[in-house]
């Protein structure tokens, strides 16, 4: 294999792959390396990079290659990353393959790696037929962006019953839905799917979190379309391309988080009976204020609406360090007055991931969750804090 | 607590008060848990067969362990202990490291503490305590065991090497029969000889044991007490005397260790963030499972989830084989006092543990349990209690 390819294209596309491989210390070699495919059609070079950790695949293609002879090869992602990373002063790269080593050059500089057999490599799916999927559809890759945004921060770091370290992914007929939660608060974020496809099944599936966050690396341009296929143990994304000919720009693919999403339309609050409407950056400085008064001992915040000033304030204390309040306009309030506790952070996570300026809380009670939404397309249930 | 458990049987029952008695399972592999001032007389010990202890004592008389009642009398024992000092590091069922530097102010001195304690034990609970006093857990548990039964020891800084020079070497914890004879094969029998001797020849000697023995020679020892919040771990396991063969009993089994277990928890106002679930199989290959809670928690339902959860994971990956011993470890204690609420919790059971907390305390630890713990086996070995 021989190839000269754009430095900077290249090193794009290795920054990708290094997120997805398997690390150093990972007992399949194979899995911590980039696989290299260098092919000429029709007179036009072509290099493909793909990388797994045996869980998310991702396959990237390079047209801005000069193919000199097609072949395979396959390196450790580290190194390749390093070195392509630091030959800056290079605008292209020449890649070349013997059986056992890969070699880099640059215009001053030659790098010999020893590689592994690429045939040795595990195959990386292909995006599946129409009739291998249970759903397949097209979605803006910008909005697609937005729904991972809105959902991905709220997933579980740790195992629970429920399967809830990924977002649930649910596609019925134009309506496609994101969710995830950690058991204390849930986010849910909706849109629509421009194209109506004929093919109208409703389908979801559990999307592991570092697939979402490695999409979410790979949407640049936000009119690009994306497929998306959801099959029984998997999903794919393919970017770039709209028909199935094309290999597209990128496609990966994950294996789904086997279990059961909990029941998260049984915890949706549907008769809260006070709102209190407010500026998005101005109670998220008011809420990060009053979190400097926090500590282990006594994390919650506890947010106080009074409907006759039309004000919240927030308040904290910390045993045997001080206390905070911090008080907010509203600029709509409707209920009684109402007190209740919340972690700081379960409110600013949803605030920053809001786009329009401002924002509505639904309450009912202070041991009852309070619900933030913005129109139909996001939603965001948090449990309060019992304060002692 | 002096012969703890043939103590609590001759204080209950005065047709063995005076008599040699040990406490142990009559079965095939019973063993002595404890036994008596009067059966030691005869060489009875605890860990000994009961066969072995009826042949060194024949009249010797054998009681079954009633452990509810031990733990009893141990729950009222540490409430005594928490009134001096919440810093309590439970040893076992009767034995603790209380640090009395905070309460030094309120009550007067270490040794003005351990009178105080002793005395109530006696008066309040007719049983005997052995008190050690010194400046730190090697010397305090030293001084403990000097003069049992019924004694108060104080080792001051100044009397330090003259209670410690004429000791043998095998009073040193960690120093088994192996390091012993190779103490003696450097003509070391005494601490006061290992103290005169150079640091450099026990650790060629001895490798890590070295410097720990030379330490301790000189009566140091940084170790600190580890109770209250910063207590390490809550901990309850259990030997049977017949392997559990049916997931059934050994899930009964677990739920009555981590009732009792939470309840300690409880008691203590903490909450655990880890769990840990260990299980032996016959002979002795013992492996342990853990899991994190995304907020920590004193819920038996909420603790009983992750137990069950480590359980069914080690059923499915490895297959049920027979298991001799459980055990249930709480552990990484949150001093966090407020109390997020759970979306996906049944919520109409925060008062459960409570209640059921209260009944036990005034009832006895198994007058109200889950209906789950009647599948345990009838008869198990061994004690529950916390673990040493």
């Amino acid at each position: 294999m021989k190839v000269i390819c754009d430095r900077g294209a290249l090193l794009d596309a290795v920054n990708q792959m290094s997120g997805v491989v398997a690390g150093r210390t990972s007992p399949k070699v194979q899995l911590t390396c980039v696989k290299l495919v260098a092919e000429k059609a029709a007179g036009a070079g072509r290099l493909t990079l793909m990388g797994t950790d045996g869980e998310v695949s991702l396959r990237l293609c390079l047209d801005r290659v000069d193919v000199g002879q097609p072949g395979e090869a396959l390196i450790p992602a580290d190194k390749l990353r390093q070195i392509v990373s630091a030959e800056d002063s290079d605008s292209t790269l020449t890649i070349e393959s013997t059986d056992d080593s890969v070699e880099i050059r640059g215009q001053d500089a030659r790098f010999k790696v020893l590689g592994y057999p690429a045939g040795d490599y595990p195959a990386v799916p292909g995006f599946p037929k129409a009739d291998g999927a249970k759903t397949i559809f097209s979605h803006q890759a910008g909005s697609l962006a937005g729904l991972v945004a809105r959902t991905l921060f709220a997933t579980a770091r740790e195992n629970s019953r429920y399967a809830i370290n990924g977002v649930l992914l649910k596609r019925d007929g134009k309506r496609l839905e994101m969710v995830a939660t950690d058991g204390r608060r849930l986010a849910l974020a909706r849109a629509s799917l421009a194209n109506t496809e004929k093919d109208a099944h409703a389908a979801m599936c559990i999307v592991p979190s570092k697939a979402l966050g490695t999409l979410q690396k790979l949407i640049q341009d936000g009119d690009e379309p994306v497929r998306i296929a959801i099959t029984d143990n998997q999903v794919f994304f393919h970017l770039g391309a709209a028909d199935e000919k094309s290999e597209g720009r990128a496609m990966m693919s994950s294996n789904l988080v086997e279990g059961a999403f909990p029941p998260y339309e049984d915890v949706i609050p549907k008769d809260q009976d006070k709102v209190a409407s407010f500026d998005r950056d101005v109670m998220a400085s008011a809420v990060r204020r009053a979190a400097l008064l926090t500590n282990e001992e006594s994390r919650g915040v506890k947010l106080s609406f009074s409907s006759g000033d039309k004000r919240v304030q927030i308040a904290s204390r910390a045993p045997e360090m001080g206390e905070a309040e911090i008080t907010v306009d509203l600029a709509e309030f409707k209920g009684e007055d109402i007190a209740l506790g919340f972690n700081p952070g379960f409110i600013t996570d949803a605030l920053k991931v809001i786009d329009d300026p401002r924002v509505s809380i639904e309450l009912k009670g202070s041991n009852k969750p309070g619900v933030i939404k913005v129109g139909s397309e996001f939603l965001y249930v948090v449990m309060p804090v019992s304060l002692q | 607590m002096d012969a703890f458990f043939a103590s609590v049987e001759q204080r209950d029952n005065p047709d063995l008060r005076g008599r040699p008695i040990v406490v142990g399972g009559g079965g095939r592999r019973g063993v002595v848990a404890a036994a008596s001032y009067e059966a030691r007389v005869f060489g009875c010990r605890a860990a000994q067969s009961t066969a072995e202890a009826r042949r060194l004592c024949p009249h010797v008389i054998v009681v079954r362990p009633r452990m509810e009642r031990y733990a009893a009398v141990s729950r009222a024992v540490f409430s005594i202990l928490e009134s001096v000092t919440p810093v309590v590091e439970p040893l076992s069922i009767d034995e603790a490291f209380l640090d009395v530097t905070g309460s030094l102010a309120l009550f007067g001195s270490g040794e003005a503490m351990a009178a105080r304690v002793r005395d109530r034990i006696r008066a309040e609970l007719h049983l005997t305590a052995s008190v050690g006093v010194a400046p730190n857990k090697f010397l305090a548990k030293l001084a403990s065991d000097l003069r049992k039964p019924d004694a108060l020891v104080v080792i001051r800084p100044d009397e330090v090497q003259s209670v410690l020079d004429p000791l043998p070497v095998a009073r040193v914890f960690g120093v088994g029969p192996a390091a012993e004879a190779r103490l003696h094969a450097l003509g070391l029998r005494t601490l006061g000889q290992v103290r005169a001797c150079d640091p450099k020849v026990l650790a060629a000697r001895l490798g890590a044991l070295g410097p720990h023995v030379y330490e301790l020679a000189h009566g140091r020892d940084a170790r600190p007490v580890e109770g209250g919040r910063d207590a390490r771990g809550i901990g309850h396991e259990q030997t049977f005397a017949q392997d559990l063969r049916e997931p059934d009993e050994a899930l009964g089994a677990l739920l009555d260790l981590l009732e009792h277990a939470g309840r300690r928890l409880r008691r203590a106002g903490l909450r655990a963030r880890t769990i840990t679930l260990k299980l032996r199989f016959p002979p002795y290959e013992t492996i342990t499972r853990a899991r994190t809670l995304a907020a920590p928690s004193s819920r038996t339902d909420t603790l009983w989830e992750a137990v069950r959860g480590l359980f069914d994971d080690w059923q499915r990956e490895d297959g049920f084989t027979p298991l001799r011993l459980l055990g249930v470890r709480l552990s990484r204690f949150s001093p966090e006092r407020d109390e997020q609420g759970s979306l996906f919790a049944s919520r109409d059971r925060a008062g459960l543990d409570a209640a059921a907390d209260e009944i036990a305390d005034r009832f006895g630890a198994r007058s109200i349990t889950r209906a789950r713990t009647l599948s345990r086996p009838a008869h198990p070995r061994g004690q529950w209690g916390p673990e040493a």
